[in-house]
């Protein structure tokens, strides 16, 4: 009778970090080998899938009695209430009423908190209305020998400002380009 | 059941570098806390998947410039119809209209981590939400958006135009908003 292979030969290739953890898992559990490890951590991963499977809810908890939820995606695809939540709605008939009136309207007029927001006035914009004199304070910190810390601050500040606004206004060149 | 909220304090506080992507595997979302059970599970839990496995809804979230990895408030769409056979009977004006189905983009969660609540992300977030849904619209023909909001939260989109649907059932939770891609358009220009 031929004999029963006892086990099976598994190679994996991990990344630089996860071999270093690895390692300092198998050093902090006083394991010896990959083997006995990954025979640990089947069991774990078994236990978790059979408690999720039973529709239990896998946590710890601290000495303050807080309790902390085990959230994985990876583990959640066996829990019996596993049913990814749906992006759908449920309308009323009165709802679809409404909306049909709204829906055959013409389109109403834009409000200010819309335009704002769609034409991105806030704090970048405005720092570009204000350019000149923003420049100008740059100019004047530069010429400086010396810069106290809060004028270091406003340098790193007036430097940010003027990336973020070089990145705005590349935004909505392509945003034109894409809309026109 | 999609919800949409946005909490918000008027205290002045320091601003964020904002930069608002697609959800990618490496953006840490397992702190992410907006308050909300409900809309934390779905960002913690189920975002991904249904981004990248099941592909029925799209999120993007805002990142912090100085730590692009963690999501502090997020977002997420999908597309919807509304049938016009059940329109029809309701609306005599929609029967000039020779569509088989409304086509609206859903925005179906918006969500900030209330440690940056009071900074302006809601609206930047809907913003971007905005000009996606434009841009989805001249792609693949779409008529408006639609927004299903907390009761407390409805007043906040009102700002931006949103309208209230009425007709809700008795007892929901949520409220359907509406507005017209053409008013979002405008706004734009």
């Amino acid at each position: 009778m031929a004999k029963e292979r006892a086990s099976m030969r598994f190679q994996a290739d991990l990344s630089p970090k996860d071999a270093a953890i690895l390692e300092s898992l198998k050093s902090e559990l006083d394991v010896r080998s990959n083997a006995e490890l990954l025979a640990q951590a089947l069991a774990i991963i078994s236990w978790l899938v059979r408690e999720r499977r039973s529709g239990h809810t896998v946590a710890s908890i601290d000495r303050e009695n807080r309790v902390r939820e085990l959230v994985s995606p990876f583990v959640e695809r066996a829990a019996v209430e596993y049913k990814p939540p749906s992006d759908q709605i449920d309308w009323t008939p009165q709802e679809l009423a409404s909306l049909a009136e709204l829906a055959s309207a013409e389109p109403r007029e834009p409000t200010k908190e819309l335009v704002a927001a769609m034409t991105g006035r806030g704090p970048i914009l405005d720092s570009l209305r204000s350019g000149p004199e923003l420049l100008a304070r740059t100019e004047e910190l530069a010429a400086k020998p010396h810069l106290s810390e809060q004028e270091q601050l406003e340098e790193v500040r007036l430097k940010k400002l003027k990336e973020r606004a070089k990145g705005q206004m590349e935004t909505l060149v392509a945003q034109a380009k894409i809309l026109h | 059941m999609p919800k949409a909220v946005e909490s918000g304090s008027l205290k002045k506080k320091a601003t964020v570098d904002l930069l608002i992507c697609q959800l990618e595997k490496h953006h840490i979302r397992a702190t992410f806390d907006c308050g909300d059970l409900a809309l934390n599970d779905y960002f913690r839990r189920y975002a991904w998947q249904n981004q990248v496995r099941h592909q029925i809804g799209a999120t993007y979230v805002a990142v912090d410039e100085s730590q692009p990895q963690v999501a502090i408030g997020y977002y997420t769409l999908a597309m919807t119809e509304i049938s016009s056979d059940s329109l029809l009977e309701l609306s005599a004006a929609l029967k000039s209209l020779p569509y088989p189905a409304i086509p609206a983009v859903l925005l179906a969660r918006l969500a900030v981590d209330r440690r940056f609540n009071g900074r302006g992300l809601g609206r930047k977030l809907l913003a971007d939400a905005f000009h996606r849904s434009l841009q989805i619209g001249r792609q693949v023909g779409c008529r408006c958006l639609i927004v299903d909001a907390y009761p407390s939260a409805v007043d906040w989109y009102a700002k931006f135009g949103l309208i209230e649907i009425p007709g809700a059932r008795l007892g929901a939770n949520t409220r359907k908003m509406f507005v017209d891609l053409r008013t979002i358009e405008k706004a734009r220009i």
